[in-house]
């Protein structure tokens, strides 16, 4: 069902008295405790969203567009995607959700797993993870794993953490907290300091996913935690 | 963009005839598009369907209701994109 522009800007505006109904409210408070302070997650939390009426699918799918949104964010802050024209975006929009109808698969059952680290996640994301510290690449895994236990933890997420080397922290430390503040000069210093641009990707697709994969895995544990 | 992502990577070449599609379809090519082509050794299947979950036919919300959490993370990260 599609949804008023004039409904986005009011939400936008402020999203707590917005005229919304309570179980997207919900939904909307559920976003921004992940984008913002996830490490705030809790059981009362849990509570006021199912009182809203939302069960847990309602919340994961919340969740799942939280993490998009949280990773691509910052793909597009740190590349500087150029601006789109009113027109192209209603036309990307009407071919991705055509795409998401016909390529979106319905969830996993169980919809989530206890990972080797013990952490609990969505299936799909726990083997995606794997993936982006693992899979061979310009930049050593260990470089990478870092990366992304830094971005998580500083959203609160448990991780056993390592050093993020000083040619990188400024840059991952940016695109963590404040992804809209990186320059051309952040891109220029990594290049300087040795990095190709294949492997500038690595670095920001690792760091981008462990800063939206952190809200997630703390959400998960609160839901599932006592099943797994 | 700050790195070459419509020329360098490792895209495949169906990704390259997909964007070539898209290009025709839509005028251009769509950045976010550009960046998860870009690497897809690093873009496991699996996160692709997680990702595309949030707006298909299979959530539980309505696309428009997914549409404004989208637009309201993007707003709260201060992306203007």
């Amino acid at each position: 069902m599609h949804i008023e522009q004039a409904t986005i800007e009011d939400v936008l505006r402020d999203w707590q008295t917005a005229d919304v109904s309570d179980r997207v409210r919900a939904g909307l408070r559920l976003c921004e405790f992940l984008t913002k302070h996830p490490q705030d997650l809790d059981t009362a939390l849990l509570h006021e969203l199912r009182s809203a009426g939302l069960n847990n699918l309602d919340i994961e799918d919340a969740a799942n567009v939280a993490f998009h949104f949280n990773f691509i964010n910052r793909l597009a802050d740190a590349f500087d995607f150029p601006p789109t024209t009113p027109g192209q975006r209603r036309r990307l929009a009407k071919v991705l959700n055509r795409a998401g109808h016909m390529l979106g698969r319905k969830r996993s059952r169980p919809s989530f797993v206890r990972g080797g680290d013990g952490v609990v996640r969505p299936v799909e994301l726990e083997v995606a993870r794997k993936n982006v510290l693992t899979t061979d690449g310009q930049t050593e895994p260990a470089l990478r794993q870092a990366i992304e236990a830094h971005a998580a933890a500083w959203f609160g997420a448990t991780r056993p953490e390592a050093p993020v080397p000083t040619s990188t922290h400024a840059y991952i430390q940016k695109l963590t907290q404040w992804a809209y503040k990186i320059t051309d000069d952040d891109i220029a210093a990594l290049k300087q300091a040795g990095f190709d641009e294949q492997a500038i990707f690595e670095l920001t697709f690792t760091g981008a996913f462990g800063a939206a994969i952190a809200g997630v895995e703390l959400l998960f544990e609160l839901l599932y935690g006592d099943r797994c | 963009m700050r790195i070459d992502l419509e020329h360098g990577g490792r895209r495949p070449w169906i990704a390259k005839i997909g964007l070539a599609v898209a290009n025709r379809v839509l005028g251009f090519k769509p950045p976010p598009v550009l960046a998860v082509t870009y690497r897809p050794d690093l873009l496991h299947p699996a996160l692709r369907r997680y990702i595309t979950r949030g707006v298909s036919a299979h959530s539980s919300w309505t696309k428009g209701q997914s549409e404004l959490f989208a637009a309201f993370v993007s707003d709260l990260n201060r992306c203007h994109f």
